[in-house]
């Protein structure tokens, strides 16, 4: 019988496989330095940072710096305890009041992650004969969501319109159901064909959940991602997000204009069982979200702008990406090899990536998940193109 | 359509198996095989699996009921179920 242990020891051999193959580790990638929202150094080398989610590039906005110093003067370096036990700061109910205006919806509860918004609310709201029904690429957070809780899952192929309905066709009339879709899906940078989702999700009596994680500042004329750029705000029942993104920060939500839904506090068990945000975490997201409010248009031009240099130049260069433009770009290699001589050039050329492995995708191969900001600078992307250029050199000598 | 039987559906599954993994179509493939010890199918390659015996018999099967299943025989009589 294998050890309790071998679980371990089996993932630490593909590890170490992938740090020899590599010559160093690009799943732990030591950044001893942060430079700017876009440059690292990154064991011993400059980087420009493509792989960061740091779509407005904010992590650096002076005045949520500001606001979180003093936050932390103010109030101290945390909450110790969830708002359940330990109370709601003034901070916490003026963030969820500032969220829920920015959605223009009623209600707002905040958690300290995104993972646990997704987490918290799923497993709460949907209990034993109620169903969700999930997109295939949906990430970790909703499958974790939808395992804790009690509900039936049902999945339908990724952006798959007519399966979704299919399947909503063959529930049981009259039972509850939950449709949860993404904005943009993280590893691919796909949209979800919204309005046609609402529309057969509604004509079906579901609810419908949307997860703007990667949305939120990136889609919509105010930055109020998939939702709004589908003009179905008002159709859309629960909206989830996180501040780990474009606000820069760490953090989660779920806006709703459902009134119940104040009383997901009571049984969102990652809501109950941990400690709330702490007061430099919420001020710096507050001044962040304000910031958004105020100059998202002329951030998320930008971020548009530079979107259009570097998602043409790979796609002209013969990489696999995603099936559309968006500042997620999920580059497809071949093999975990292909993959790891890719990712190592452009680290030698000063660019940093992500690399995803399996589970995340399929066995054997290996995508390279870039994601654009607005604080790129044209230098910047042109190291990006150049590096790309190389690595496709660098393939091509090899095969 | 006509209800399938249970061995037709099992067939099937073996059909997809070797179409989505050349490995598999090494191996001598049975209702009795298990897809985590014999053949260790991934889940990816469960969710593909999954989604072509739910177009071929118009099923859906819940997510929550794959995890008890392990044998190609209990797949198939789990796809019979989701109708």
């Amino acid at each position: 019988m294998a050890d309790l242990l071998d679980k371990f020891r089996n993932i630490q051999k593909v590890h170490q496989h992938v740090v020899g193959l590599a010559g160093r580790d690009p799943l732990g990638a030591p950044f001893e330095k942060m430079l700017s929202p876009t440059q690292a150094v990154i064991d011993g080398k400059e980087c420009v940072l493509l792989g960061s989610n740091n779509y407005l590039g904010l992590t650096f906005f002076d005045e949520a710096i500001e606001k979180a110093k003093t936050a932390l003067d103010v109030a101290g370096t945390g909450t110790t305890g969830s708002r359940m036990a330990n109370g709601s700061y003034i901070g916490h109910k003026a963030l969820e009041g500032k969220i829920a205006d920015f959605y223009n919806m009623k209600h707002c509860l905040l958690f300290t992650t995104g993972y646990q918004a997704n987490v918290g609310f799923l497993s709460a709201i949907a209990g034993k004969d109620d169903y969700i029904i999930i997109d295939a690429d949906s990430h970790a957070s909703i499958y974790d969501g939808c395992k804790l809780g009690d509900a039936t899952v049902v999945r339908f192929r990724h952006n798959n319109v007519a399966d979704l309905e299919r399947r909503l066709k063959k529930l049981p009339e009259g039972s509850n159901k939950l449709v949860v879709i993404e904005g943009i899906y993280s590893m691919l940078g796909d949209r979800a064909p919204l309005k046609e989702f609402v529309r057969v999700s509604k004509e079906n009596g579901a609810y419908v959940m949307v997860d703007e994680a990667h949305s939120l500042g990136v889609l919509g004329e105010n930055g109020r991602g998939l939702l709004e750029e589908a003009g179905v705000e008002d159709q859309v029942d629960f909206v989830l997000g996180t501040f780990s993104k474009s606000v820069g920060t760490i953090g989660g939500f779920c806006v709703s204009n459902h009134s119940e839904v104040e009383n997901a506090r009571f049984l969102a068990r990652a809501y109950m069982f941990t400690a709330s945000t702490p007061p430099s975490i919420v001020a710096s997201a507050g001044a962040t979200i304000d910031h958004i409010k105020k100059n998202g248009k002329e951030l998320m031009k930008k971020l548009w702008d530079n979107t259009a240099v570097v998602y043409p130049a790979l796609k002209e260069l013969g990489f696999k990406v995603g099936p559309e433009m968006t500042p997620v770009i999920g580059v497809a290699m071949p093999s975990l090899e292909e993959g790891i001589r890719v990712w190592n050039t452009l680290y030698e050329n000063g660019v940093y990536v992500n690399m995803a492995l399996p589970p995340a995708i399929p066995a054997g191969k290996c995508l390279l998940r870039c994601s654009v900001s607005a604080a790129h600078t044209p230098e910047q992307l042109e190291t990006v193109v150049k590096a790309f250029t190389a690595a496709k050199h660098a393939a091509e000598a090899a095969a | 359509m006509s209800e399938p039987t249970h061995a037709e559906i099992v067939a099937k599954i073996i059909e997809e198996l070797k179409s989505l993994n050349e490995d598999f179509a090494k191996v001598e493939l049975s209702g009795e095989t298990n897809m985590t010890t014999d053949i260790q199918v991934d889940s990816l390659d469960v969710m593909e699996l999954v989604f072509s015996l739910e177009e071929a018999y118009d099923a859906s099967i819940p997510v929550n009921e794959l995890s008890n299943v392990y044998t190609i025989n209990e797949l198939a009589a789990l796809v019979q179920k989701s109708r």
